[in-house]
């Protein structure tokens, strides 16, 4: 398989009162075609930023210094996706790539139906394929075949935009009939019970897990090939977190997207993920295949974090000392204050990412 | 509730008795009570002293609700709640005819140990013992006044000690919790989010309460941060002789820091046992779902997972008899009609349900 | 000897907090070009007022009165001429009113009065305002219920229509009986605008409070301060109004200048202060005949309307600028970005 996503030496940066918060340094990661990929990390780490940068959202005052994020996009072209405009990430967003958040509650807009709010990323990007679906349907050659030929061929005429307004003639039923089958099928997908009626519902009406499968539906509507996930079950009861991890799991299957899934929860990622990033205060740590992850870590950091995890019957262990703040972190190793392991070359020296075993990647000056 | 563990007789910080706690919901042009929200019904549980009783459950079945009524941040519907009570008492409350007091003396007694209608002023003395640990430190921390007078002023309020003694004895306390004195003149939200817990946690335990509730302590921190915290909790609880009713979500934190623990659903208890006990035989099937939900930081396993079908129901309409039942896999017909009540198995492990009695 | 050391040392760490916030405040100030304008302009009227008996002294009988306040009037011009008013000269830098009023003087002493009116209003009408939306917001039910009724009825009648019917309503003086002693309170015409203002003013801060203090009210920090053992009024003063004030202030400073224009408003209708009395709105009114001149060159008299007029514009402007300033620099949700 190869490189769905290469981000390559990706440098984050935050101009805010206090100072320069230096986000991500030279981040370089890559997501295999049909692999989820765990980001895994504490509040701080850069992990979201990652995710946001990947799509070019990441909020003001942030600001990309430098990287490349090289995006094999569905037409088989490579981009890069840091150097484009607006207007092709918009293609890309939604179609391509696409997103869902931990508030699920949050992601929907409550003063419109579910159908609406799903048919609204269909519409955007998959008009072509459903005006052809309903020219195919319409036998006589009259208006509204007319009508319909136009809108697939000059979807920005004036007249077009115009007659759409109007309120009764410019109905477009048939159209509005092609997408809400494909909305109620995405929803049957999400293994929802009885789509028809929770396409007509509000979002408040749904309870935190529905919400959240709605937002799934919405963000694979449009069958992305990369679906970049930041902690979608966190604010999710256990229980309704099984199920989404058990959806998750399946529709990767049936949709053959990969996944970049962002968390804190070592539990989650053993769960769902195929290989998994740890990032500490900026970096990547190590990179390697889960069971080899939880098996043989070999970063101090990772190694830490899996002895954090508390066990019944056992002392607590914690990492001793606290995340440093981005504004002046400690020069080389962001982690050597809290390392045991630390040498002199540490605090002089940013490691990089080294190949230690098969696909197995740690940025430590251990090895 | 009489179920005494292993037939000890032991001091109890905590009992509830029939502990109701409706919400009414208003409807029509009058605003008439149309239907309850019936977040805490009928619960009776006991918490001894010096344990740590873990209290576990999904979102509204009441856990939190349950945690600030019998501190008295809301007021019961019903039931009562009493508190700090020596053996020999709770043994004549629980079983008022056994006893050798006449009625009235028992009503005496009730009153004295009852907070659940206390009125202002001993309320306001009783606040002393009884804290509470709010899960997001963001938000329990008032971003507009000082770290210094956020943990002074329970002191304040409760007049304890000297105004001159307030600034020592808030030192005394950061440095137990692992800060410094450069924390006293900063804002909240200079610090990060295990700080602030931390901040929290000093606020509530200056006043050295007796018990305290704390209402998911670690859920808004990070992994590593949570072990810090957990620690800080038992040694706290050691040097300080304290009970802690400890609620979360997150059974896995639980196991590690409770002595017992219930699991609560749609406001009843369903399930109480020693840790132990109830992670290595859980009987009842949500809790047996709960503990099949957890995701396990290790991916060679693959448990086997008890998928429930269906949401966490809401509160104001439950289900008729046992309220589980519509999730249940291994409902009963009498399940649909008879509400389990609480039986104790043995070992002071107490189910409600109906799969019991066979 | 240590214990002043350590005493220094308290003061010096105590003190922290407090200068962090003012080099913040001053480096979003330096940000913000009009808030500079504001202030400059406020600083340059207070400057004024406080002045006023430096730059524009008092005049004495027979040509100006025992109070500064009333404007003097030049009796110097014959008597034919004095209705008419005179353009600026040497002895009136920006020229007389009908009667001769000078100008110069009036619109001086006029900026001490337009700040009296402006800040008594605003403090009487937020604590009015202040206590009934605390009131309503924390207690909430039956007596939430009452207070908002009675807010919507005042709000209900248009302000200026109310004001009017106030000033000439209220008694030039009333008689407080206290058992043992009577006390009277004697309102003059200026007092009597001033309560007007007041009693027709306090209704939207009431709202403004009350809704902000229903969104603290239920946080989290608000019940530990009650689980701590607080009573509620320790509650509302020290944790939910400070955290609730800050609309209130940025509402206030935006509508001292609204207060000042209906001052002005009413003293031009003669509803306000007494003929004579040194107040922008008063001058403009005191030449209300010759504000059109005639039909040839109708801003003939323009000193009469331009130059009271500048100072009111000028006035208001700031303090709306200032009002803005305090949103950007005060508003929480803004900050540290």
């Amino acid at each position: 398989m190869g490189n769905l996503v290469e981000v390559q030496d990706l440098v984050l940066r935050f101009y805010t009162y206090e100072g320069v918060v230096k986000a991500l340094e030279g981040i370089n990661l890559q997501i295999k075609e049909e692999e989820t990929l765990g980001v895994v990390g504490e509040t701080g780490c850069g992990k979201t930023m990652t995710g946001l940068s990947i799509l070019g959202i990441t909020p003001p005052p942030g600001k990309i210094e430098s990287g490349k994020v090289l995006f094999k996009s569905k037409y088989g072209k490579t981009l890069n996706l840091l150097a484009q405009n607006e207007r092709i990430l918009r293609h890309i967003r939604g179609s391509d790539i696409s997103m869902i958040f931990q508030e699920p509650g949050a992601a929907l807009n409550p003063v419109y139906t579910v159908e609406n709010q799903i048919a609204e990323a269909i519409l955007h990007h998959r008009r072509k394929e459903l005006l052809e679906k309903v020219l195919a349907q319409i036998e006589k050659d009259g208006t509204e075949k007319k009508i319909y030929k136009k809108m697939l061929e000059n979807p920005k005429s004036l007249i077009i935009k115009v007659f759409t307004k109007i309120p009764i003639i410019g109905r477009q039923s048939r159209l509005k009939k092609e997408v809400r089958k494909e909305v109620v099928n995405i929803l049957r997908e999400m293994e929802i019970g009885d789509p028809e009626r929770v396409a007509n519902m509000y979002p408040h009406e749904l309870s935190g897990g529905m919400q959240q499968r709605v937002v799934i539906a919405m963000a694979l509507a449009c069958n992305p090939t990369l679906l970049i996930a930041d902690e979608p079950t966190t604010s999710l009861d256990v229980t309704v977190q099984a199920q989404i991890l058990d959806l998750i799991r399946r529709l990767k299957k049936t949709f053959k997207s990969s996944v970049l899934y962002i968390t804190h929860d070592m539990g989650v990622i053993a769960e769902v993920c195929d290989r998994v990033a740890v990032m500490y205060a900026g970096h990547i740590c190590e990179i390697a295949e889960v069971k080899e992850l939880f098996r043989n870590p070999a970063h101090p950091y990772t190694k830490a974090l899996l002895e954090s995890i508390p066990k019944p019957g056992e002392e607590f262990k914690s990492i001793s000392g606290m995340v440093p703040n981005l504004i002046n972190p400690p020069l080389g190793c962001r982690f050597h204050p809290r390392c045991p392991f630390a040498k002199p070359i540490c605090a002089e020296e940013m490691p990089k990412l080294k190949e230690v075993k098969q696909e197995q990647f740690v940025a430590c000056h251990l090895y | 509730m009489s179920f005494i563990l292993g037939g000890i007789k032991l001091s109890i910080m905590l009992e509830t008795e029939n502990l109701k706690k409706y919400y009414p919901i208003r409807g029509g042009v009058l605003k008439r009570k149309v239907a309850d929200v019936k977040a805490v019904d009928n619960v009776n549980l006991g918490i001894i002293k010096g344990e740590c009783f873990g209290l576990v459950g999904e979102s509204g079945c009441g856990k939190t609700t349950f945690g600030k009524t019998v501190i008295r941040l809301l007021k019961p519907t019903a039931g009562h709640v009493y508190f700090d009570v020596p053996p020999d008492v709770i043994e004549q409350l629980r079983n008022p005819e056994g006893s050798s007091q006449g009625g009235s003396k028992l009503e005496k007694l009730r009153k004295h140990y009852d907070i659940a209608t206390v009125k202002r002023k001993k309320l306001k003395t009783l606040r002393r013992k009884m804290q509470i640990v709010y899960q997001d430190p963001s938000r329990s921390l008032d971003p507009r006044m000082l770290v210094k007078d956020t943990i002074g002023e329970p002191l304040l309020v409760q007049k304890i000690g000297k105004k001159s003694e307030v600034r020592e004895r808030v030192v005394e306390m950061l440095k137990k919790v692992g800060l410094g004195e450069g924390t006293l003149y900063r804002y909240p939200h200079e610090f990060s989010g295990g700080q602030r817990q931390r901040i929290a946690i000093a606020r509530a335990f200056i006043t050295n309460p007796e018990f305290v509730v704390l209402d998911e302590p670690t859920s808004a921190v990070d992994v590593s941060v949570r072990a810090q915290l957990l620690d800080l909790f038992q040694k706290l609880r050691k040097d300080m002789n304290l009970t802690y009713l400890f609620i979360s979500h997150d059974l896995s934190v639980v196991e590690c820091i409770s002595d017992r623990v219930a699991v609560m659903y749609l406001g009843k208890v369903v399930e109480l046992a020693k840790t132990m006990e109830l992670f290595h035989n859980p009987l009842h099937p949500y809790t047996q779902a709960l503990m099949s939900a957890i995701p396990i930081p290790d991916p060679t396993v693959r448990r086997k997972r008890i998928i429930l079908t269906g949401d966490v129901p809401s509160p104001v309409n439950p289900p008729v008899g046992c309220r589980f039942h519509p999730r249940c896999s291994q409902a009963m017909d009498i399940c649909h009609s008879e509400e389990p009540r609480l039986m104790d198995i043995g070992n002071g492990h107490i189910v409600a349900c109906h799969l019991m009695s066979k | 000897m240590t214990s002043i050391k350590s005493k220094l040392a308290e003061f010096k760490a105590s003190s922290q907090p407090t200068i962090k916030e003012l080099k913040f405040i001053i480096t979003r100030i330096k940000k913000s070009p009009l808030s500079i304008v504001g202030l400059a302009i406020l600083t340059f009227y207070i400057a004024i007022a406080l002045l006023a008996p430096v730059i524009a002294p008092p005049v004495p009988p027979p040509m100006g009165k025992e109070d500064p306040f009333i404007v003097w009037k030049d009796l110097n011009i014959p008597a034919i001429n004095r209705t008419v008013p005179h353009p600026p000269d040497a002895t009136h830098p920006f020229g007389t009113t009908e009667e001769s009023y000078d100008l110069y003087y009036g619109c001086i002493w006029g900026t001490i009065t337009a700040f009296k009116v402006g800040l008594m209003v605003i403090v009487l009408s937020l604590i009015i305002g202040l206590v009934t939306g605390a009131i309503a917001g924390y207690y909430g039910g039956i007596v939430d219920e009452v207070l908002m009724r009675f807010t919507d009825m005042v709000i209900a009648v248009p302000g200026l229509v109310l004001c009017m019917a106030l000033v000439v309503a209220l008694p030039p003086q009333f008689v407080i009986n206290l058992g043992f002693t009577q006390l009277t309170v004697g309102l003059s015409k200026l007092d009597r605008v001033l309560l007007a203002l007041v009693l027709v003013g306090w209704p939207s801060y009431t709202r403004v409070i009350r809704g902000e203090i229903l969104k603290v009210r239920v946080e989290d920090y608000v019940e530990a301060a009650r689980a701590a053992g607080c009573s509620d009024l320790r509650v509302m003063t020290k944790h939910i109004l400070p955290n609730t004030i800050y609309p209130i202030l940025i509402m206030a400073s935006l509508d001292t200048g609204a207060i000042v224009l209906t001052a002005a408003a009413l003293s031009f209708l003669g509803l306000g202060a007494p003929s004579g009395y040194a107040d922008w709105g008063q001058l403009i009114s005191l030449s209300r005949n010759y504000i059109y001149a005639n039909l040839s060159n109708p801003a003939a008299n323009w000193w009469v309307w331009l130059i009271p007029g500048i100072f009111i514009f000028t006035f208001v402007l700031g303090w709306n600028l200032l009002g803005d300033a305090f949103r950007d620099i005060l508003d929480p949700t803004l900050r540290r970005r």
